[in-house]
């Protein structure tokens, strides 16, 4: 592939970057061990992991980088965060410096430190990952039955924060009959408002992870019909007497294949924000576009931020090319991106049977998203 | 002689940090302020400046002098501006006052 004439059509169009959205991943080591998990090492690792892990000092100071590049708004997560025992140290340093901050947890290593931490310095916003409505269901998902009631504990802990609250799961067959009732203890336990984002589709594991997902995740068509009929649902609650499923309109965009001449052209890296305004820094100090694509990468540690994130783009090389998807009926229901292709077949314009599956059964069941983004890179 | 009565000091709250986010500026929420405000505010040139002047506890004529050595602009025009941005700023519990 030609290296010289990618950064050729790349570059000169591309739209100014800032790096406004970040995430910090802590660490990818977890105290889960859930069979889907796409960023977690098996234990094996721990202790080379811990070992390339950065200090609290070196996160503070990337995050005063950050902050200097153009960074507003902060995401830290994992893995499982508050793993690190100076979960606290980095958290009060990089509050301080001020950002839009949110955190992404399991919740089930809520201590009186973090929460006294917390509650000084809360979160704008904090991202609960709920794995099943029973402590049977977590020890079939995740290994560990006490998890359950750990994480209703912490939950309810965190619910006493200012910070904005926001519940996910990701249903794999060993939880797939946990999905209403997850909803219900969400509603139940911490308010009527809230509801579970179910993630969706369920991606392989990426830069080392050793989930094998093939074997747990539920079979597209499955999927989607559960989420079709949530979808139903939501918009029953909603519109109240006035549903009537046989004449809801949907409502989609289209997301036409691109000429001849735009796919000579990019306006961006990956189809997304990634790289453009959004990037990752890993629990060694790299610099990503998102964490699920590993294998472009600069090095924020030893570069420092504004460097690292200027230089990024020459890093990335995708061949062109349409791949299956020129042809693909299902294109305008095909939820995948560059990361995730990459994840399922290690080729950014490949196609897997999951991923068609997928886009099919969506397709099938014509149900629409409401905040999804639909802007997810097909070429 | 008659005394003047001491003006009023207003101060910027604590409670929200000054970023700068490439050609922007902004105030964002912290601590327990989120309860009452979740998230962040963007600031045109003249808010900067007075945001900067209220960092030290500042009467309201040292703040007028500070969009009139600004901008030129004359000491009515000063005194209306600085008087709206401040009752922005205690609407909006934003600016502690001495």
């Amino acid at each position: 592939m030609d290296k010289k004439n990618t950064m050729q059509n790349v570059l000169p169009e591309m739209p100014r970057r800032i790096p406004r959205e970040g995430t910090f991943e802590l660490t990818v080591r977890c105290n889960l061990h859930c069979k889907m998990c796409m960023f977690r090492h098996d234990d094996r690792e721990n202790p080379e992991l811990t070992a390339k892990e950065l200090t609290a000092e070196q996160w503070i100071d990337l995050a005063r980088q950050a902050a200097e590049a153009g960074t507003l708004q902060l995401l830290i997560t994992g893995g499982e965060p508050m793993l690190r025992p100076d979960f606290c140290e980095i958290w009060e340093g990089i509050y301080k410096i001020g950002f839009v901050m949110e955190l992404y947890t399991n919740a089930t290593l809520v201590t009186p430190k973090i929460m006294e931490t917390l509650q000084k310095y809360p979160p704008h916003m904090i991202g609960v990952t709920i794995y099943g409505a029973s402590p049977e269901t977590y020890d079939r998902v995740c290994g560990n039955s006490k998890a359950f009631l750990q994480m209703l504990n912490g939950t309810r802990q965190l619910m006493t924060l200012p910070s904005e609250m926001r519940f996910r799961s990701t249903l794999i067959r060993d939880s797939y009959a946990d999905g209403d009732l997850i909803d219900r203890l969400v509603k139940s336990e911490f308010g009527e408002s809230y509801s579970v984002m179910q993630a969706c589709p369920i991606n392989k594991a990426v830069r080392g992870g050793c989930a094998e997902v093939e074997s747990c995740r539920i079979p597209p068509e499955l999927d989607m019909q559960m989420k079709a009929k949530r979808v139903r649902e939501t918009v029953r609650q909603i519109v109240g007497d006035r549903f009537d499923p046989k004449n809801l309109r949907i409502v989609r965009k289209n997301n036409s294949i691109m000429s001849e001449d735009e796919q000579k052209t990019r306006l961006t890296l990956f189809g997304c924000q990634a790289g453009m305004s959004q990037y990752t820094i890993t629990y060694e100090g790299k610099l990503l576009a998102c964490q699920m694509i590993g294998v472009f990468y600069t090095d924020a540690l030893q570069e420092g931020v504004q460097n690292a994130w200027e230089r990024y783009p020459y890093e990335v090389h995708i061949p062109y090319g349409k791949g299956k998807c020129g042809s693909c009926e299902y294109i305008d229901t095909c939820q995948s991106c560059y990361g995730s292709r990459y994840a399922e077949t290690g080729d950014f314009n490949g196609c897997s049977d999951y991923i068609y599956r997928t886009a099919k059964a969506k397709k099938q069941y014509e149900s629409f998203w409401g905040g999804m983004d639909n802007e997810k890179c097909k070429l | 002689m008659m005394e003047r009565k001491p003006q009023k000091k207003y101060q910027a709250s604590q409670n929200y940090i000054h970023r700068k986010i490439a050609d922007s500026d902004v105030l964002i929420s912290v601590g327990s302020n989120i309860a009452n405000f979740n998230g962040y505010i963007e600031m045109n040139k003249s808010a900067v400046a007075l945001w900067e002047a209220l960092q030290a506890p500042c009467q309201l004529d040292e703040l007028e002098k500070v969009l009139e050595d600004k901008y030129g602009i004359t000491h009515e025009n000063a005194v209306e501006d600085v008087l709206d941005f401040i009752n922005l700023l205690q609407e909006h519990d934003m600016v502690m006052v001495r």
